[in-house]
């Protein structure tokens, strides 16, 4: 027997976007239900999942290694062709979603990154202007956390101090990076952290143990930390964890979502939940995804909201080259994340004939394999010197990058490979073109330059220009003025569809140099008071 | 005495030539029933021994260094690219060292073939690209416990 479930909205997806959402709109006192296709953790599994990583040797242990293939959709990737590249998304399926495992970086856009069309002829616009986003970012910063400081020359305008100082810088940034930076007329800043510097809202200050990914102190935001605690509080809201939504049904004249057709992943019964207003929240594959899956008989034959073929086009991630130095001194202790960042090359870049990029640089971060280079570097005369590498460690830095991409991939079904449903993957065909490709050789450009100013005594090669990708998929799901143009309205609507709304990265016309996270959460703040709006 | 196991006692010689005398190495080196005993290691123990010999534990850290490597061998990812598919290589390997050695400081490379000099780096990358490794040689407090000072990345760091 089916089990039939009546809500005011249906949220998929419970990652930061779904749970901020739905925590503004609770307040309402309407009906919330949230699902989410995997398992609500708690801090036992944190405190469980930290351990067993230390005990097994594997610094890369995650929130989705013990969850069966019902949890994790899987994905196909294009990998022929020229500059197709492999992609692999590193999405976690969970109530918190990706949040749960980010990096807490909260970078904003830059005004030109919602304008490169316009202003640089590539890529596509955002139908909205920075000034109409930036209070809902300076609400996300609160909303979240952010801890950073008004140091950044290179800053688009904010029309509010972030929420907390920033993290003080350590004596790797303050001795060594600030100054070598300087010597290149490049400024070192604060790098904006969900991570807190002073206690914040019941939550703890950062205390430096260095395992960010499962956060012992809290310090870090994460969803189901925050926003989800309180959401359980309420009456009028339900989460539902291990829920994978299949499709969505249109009503017979095609322009309303009627129901929402779900599986509980590990019963496998079925649920059907209808609602007033719909909202994919599911990420920047699982989004796109959604909407193809649904398509149907009537006029929604290519997938919903997909009159303009636009859906999985424009689909966007980023590279982050990087490299390792061999500082020549010790770089002293770690926090687990950086305190200094740049956007030098986000503001001087020529962006009519290269990409933007974001630098981080930090005492070697945790899952960077520095032994390689650490090796290489311990090699001579054929002789390999353990004790010099061992005595390199402490010296070894690394200067990583996030860099915008033009978006040229493409996101699409493959019949040929179904998930544990039997429905088909996305398919991700993921293409660097020439204007892509010339950031990680400008950081193989930089990178000596560097550490001639850092009076390094080694400097390895830019690691291969695709590393990296599948962190922050975006763009296939764009807003636009126009269904030829996108899939959803600059109030995030479907097109052709009057109760469904998207709040993921895959609804950016065009990804700059900063990490999404942020702008996300802004998206979210600014759907939920759109809605409110319209529900009064 | 064959002429190969003459030859491989001469390799072991020159390996060891570069040992530090601080680990007073020598008075281990024993005859060919040396590395007769060390051809008789099982797979697994030869790795171990490769692991104490090239991670960073001194003789005086043999437990952190026996902890490390059951857990290494324990863990399917840490230990797949050498047992059991490269298990004669890697006793082959453990073969030319001397047992009880920990922390070794230099290796002459010419000395191995190409596959157990490809190994013996591989094994090096990967031990010292472990988070557990890599935070001991550095004096960093183990992954995921705070230290007392939350502020300590500020500092200079202490001279070495």
């Amino acid at each position: 027997m089916t089990e039939q479930i009546r809500a005011d909205y249906c949220i998929a997806g419970g990652g930061i976007a779904g749970v901020i959402l739905a925590h503004r709109l609770a307040a309402s006192g309407k009906k919330i239900v949230i699902l989410d296709q995997g398992p609500r953790f708690t801090e036992v599994d944190r405190i469980n999942m930290l351990n067993e990583s230390k005990a097994t040797l594997n610094d890369f242990a995650d929130y989705n290694d013990d969850v069966s293939a019902a949890t994790i959709t899987s994905h196909s990737s294009a990998t022929s062709g020229d500059h197709v590249v492999e992609w692999a998304p590193q999405r976690l399926f969970g109530v918190g979603g990706t949040a749960l495992h980010f990096e807490g970086i909260m970078g904003r856009p830059r005004e030109d990154d919602l304008r490169v069309r316009t202003l640089y002829g590539y890529g596509r616009d955002w139908p909205i202007t920075y000034a109409e986003l930036e209070p809902w970012l300076l609400e996300a910063e609160l909303e979240t956390g952010v801890a950073s400081a008004d140091d950044n020359p290179y800053a688009s305008p904010r029309s509010g101090p972030f929420p907390m100082p920033a993290h003080p810088f350590s004596f790797y940034d303050r001795e060594i990076l600030a100054p070598a930076l300087a010597r290149l007329d490049i400024t070192g800043h604060s790098c904006p952290r969900a991570i807190n510097s002073e206690p914040y809202r019941g939550r703890s200050a950062c205390r430096a143990c260095r395992a960010c990914k499962f956060c012992p102190s809290g310090a870090r935001y994460s969803p189901d930390r925050v926003h989800v605690p309180l959401l359980e509080e309420l009456p009028n809201v339900s989460i539902m964890e291990n829920v994978s939504l299949r499709r969505l049904e249109s009503g017979p004249r095609g322009d309303r979502i009627v129901a929402a057709h779900a599986t509980h992943t590990e019963a496998m019964t079925p649920l059907v939940v209808q609602a007033e207003q719909f909202i994919l929240a599911m990420g920047g594959v699982a989004t796109p995804r959604m909407l193809l899956l649904s398509a149907d008989d009537g006029v929604h034959r290519e997938g919903l909201g997909n009159m303009g073929g636009q859906i999985g086009r424009g689909f966007s991630d980023h590279l982050h080259p990087y490299v390792t130095f061999d500082v020549g001194q010790a770089v002293g202790r770690r926090l687990g994340f950086e305190t200094m960042s740049s956007d030098h090359f986000r503001a001087q870049a020529n962006r009519r004939e290269e990409p933007t990029f974001w630098i981080l640089s930090s005492p070697a971060m945790d899952w960077f394999p520095i032994g390689n280079e650490a090796t290489q570097w311990a090699m001579r005369d054929g002789v390999l010197s353990l004790q010099d590498l061992r005595d390199s460690i402490p010296r070894i830095s690394t200067l990583s990058t996030m860099t915008e991409l033009e978006g040229q991939g493409v996101l699409a079904l493959d019949d040929s490979s179904l998930d544990a449903f039997g429905s088909p993957l996305a398919k991700v065909t993921m293409k660097l073109t020439e204007r892509d490709r010339r950031a990680p050789a400008k950081l193989a450009q930089l990178a000596p330059e560097l550490a001639e100013a850092m009076d390094a005594t080694n400097v390895s090669e830019v690691t291969p220009p695709d590393f990296g990708l599948g962190y922050h998929p975006s763009g296939a799901t764009a807003m636009a003025n126009e269904p030829d143009d996108g899939v959803c309205d600059p109030q995030l609507k479907v097109f052709g569809l009057d109760n469904l709304y998207l709040v993921s990265n895959s609804v950016f016309p065009h990804m700059g140099a900063n990490p999404p996270t942020l702008t996300i959460a802004a998206l979210a703040l600014r759907l939920a008071a759109h809605l409110d709006g319209r529900a009064a | 005495m064959s002429r190969d196991h003459d030859l491989e006692r001469r390799e072991l010689l020159k390996l060891l030539v570069t040992l530090p005398v601080g680990l007073t190495v020598g008075c281990q080196l024993g005859g060919p029933e040396s590395a007769d005993r060390s051809t008789l290691l099982s797979p697994e123990e030869s790795l171990s021994r490769l692991i104490q010999l090239l991670g960073p534990w001194p003789e005086a850290e043999r437990r952190a260094a026996e902890r490390f490597a059951e857990r290494f061998l324990a863990a399917p990812h840490a230990v797949g690219p050498y047992l059991p598919g490269s298990s004669e290589l890697v006793q082959s390997l453990a073969g030319r060292f001397p047992a009880e050695v920990f922390g070794i400081q230099e290796i002459v490379l010419e000395d191995l073939s190409p596959p157990e000099r490809e190994l013996l780096l591989n094994l090096v990358r990967q031990i010292y690209s472990l988070i557990e490794v890599r935070f001991h040689v550095a004096g960093e407090p183990a992954w995921g416990l705070c230290p007392e000072d939350r502020l300590r990345h500020t500092l200079a760091p202490n001279p070495r």
